[in-house]
């Protein structure tokens, strides 16, 4: 056990850690809401997770996503993995820096307890949604964590297996800005569903 | 019967009868390619929406995804 996880006893007990510790995580992107659920997760105790994502950072993505200014360029899955070996080396991280398209979810996330989706695309949200709904894997999907002076809270609905978290409405792809008290809202949701699941808090 | 009477995301609303999942849908004129489909409690995949005949009583609730993650 490293000084990272014996920190973390102050919180928890040997128990609870070894139920997070045991839970194997799947984020699909790595920008606005993967970036940071898994920063989050990881600090949580979650140290076994995949990651796919197919960018690189860029400047625009520095007002939300967990990344840094020297890190412009670089591709996101694996810059993402070093940040979260920083907080817990012993985590088991694996990347892959490729594009997702819903023909290959059937080879992707094998063995994971818990996915989160965190894609951009409208389109890709419905087709991990549609096909996680009938499998026994838990899926967190965000939806609507954009726009500024937003009147609509961000909720979370669950549909069996699935949950489904954000305001449902702010689209960035019709000029609501995503921006980081919102998206980083919308992420510690997904997280806590994740980490209450995992110790039992929710079932 | 003229017409029946369904729950759409909480709010009961007058149908005609004998419609499919798709038709309602698309009389409700959502972006479908965007929509996911809850019928009393369960998702329906959007390819069984053509086949799926939705009734009198049915709780459905329609969700839109939106872009950003």
């Amino acid at each position: 056990m490293n000084k990272f996880e014996e920190g973390l006893l102050k919180y928890l007990s040997e128990d609870q850690l070894k139920k997070i510790q045991s839970i194997k995580i799947g984020i699909g992107g790595a920008g606005g809401l993967g970036s940071n659920v898994a920063f989050i997760l990881v600090r949580s105790g979650f140290k076994n997770i995949e990651i796919i994502d197919f960018d690189n950072i860029e400047a625009s993505n520095l007002n939300r996503q967990n990344y840094y200014i020297d890190d412009i360029g670089k591709p996101k899955a694996e810059t993402l993995k070093s940040y979260l070996l920083s907080i817990n080396p012993d985590a088991k991280i694996i990347t892959h820096h490729k594009k997702w398209d819903s023909s290959s979810l059937e080879n992707i996330f094998h063995g994971r307890d818990i996915i989160i989706e965190a894609f951009d695309h409208p389109s890709q949200k419905k087709d991990f949604v549609e096909y996680y709904q009938d499998k026994t894997d838990i899926l967190i999907s965000g939806n609507g964590m954009a726009g500024l002076g937003s009147k609509q809270d961000i909720i979370t609905k669950r549909i069996n297996n699935i949950f489904i978290v954000g305001d449902n409405v702010t689209d960035t792809q019709k000029g609501h800005p995503p921006m980081a008290p919102r998206v980083v809202s919308c992420a510690a949701k997904m997280a806590e569903i994740a980490l209450d699941l995992s110790l039992g808090f929710l079932t | 019967m003229l017409s029946m009477k369904m729950i759409i995301n909480g709010q009961e609303k007058d149908f005609e009868p004998s419609l499919s999942l798709e038709n309602l849908i698309d009389s409700l004129s959502q972006n479908k390619a965007h929509v996911i489909a809850e019928l009393n409690g369960n998702i329906i995949k959007s390819s069984e929406w053509v086949r799926t005949t939705v009734a009198e009583g049915d709780k459905i609730e329609l969700v839109t995804f939106v872009g950003g993650g």
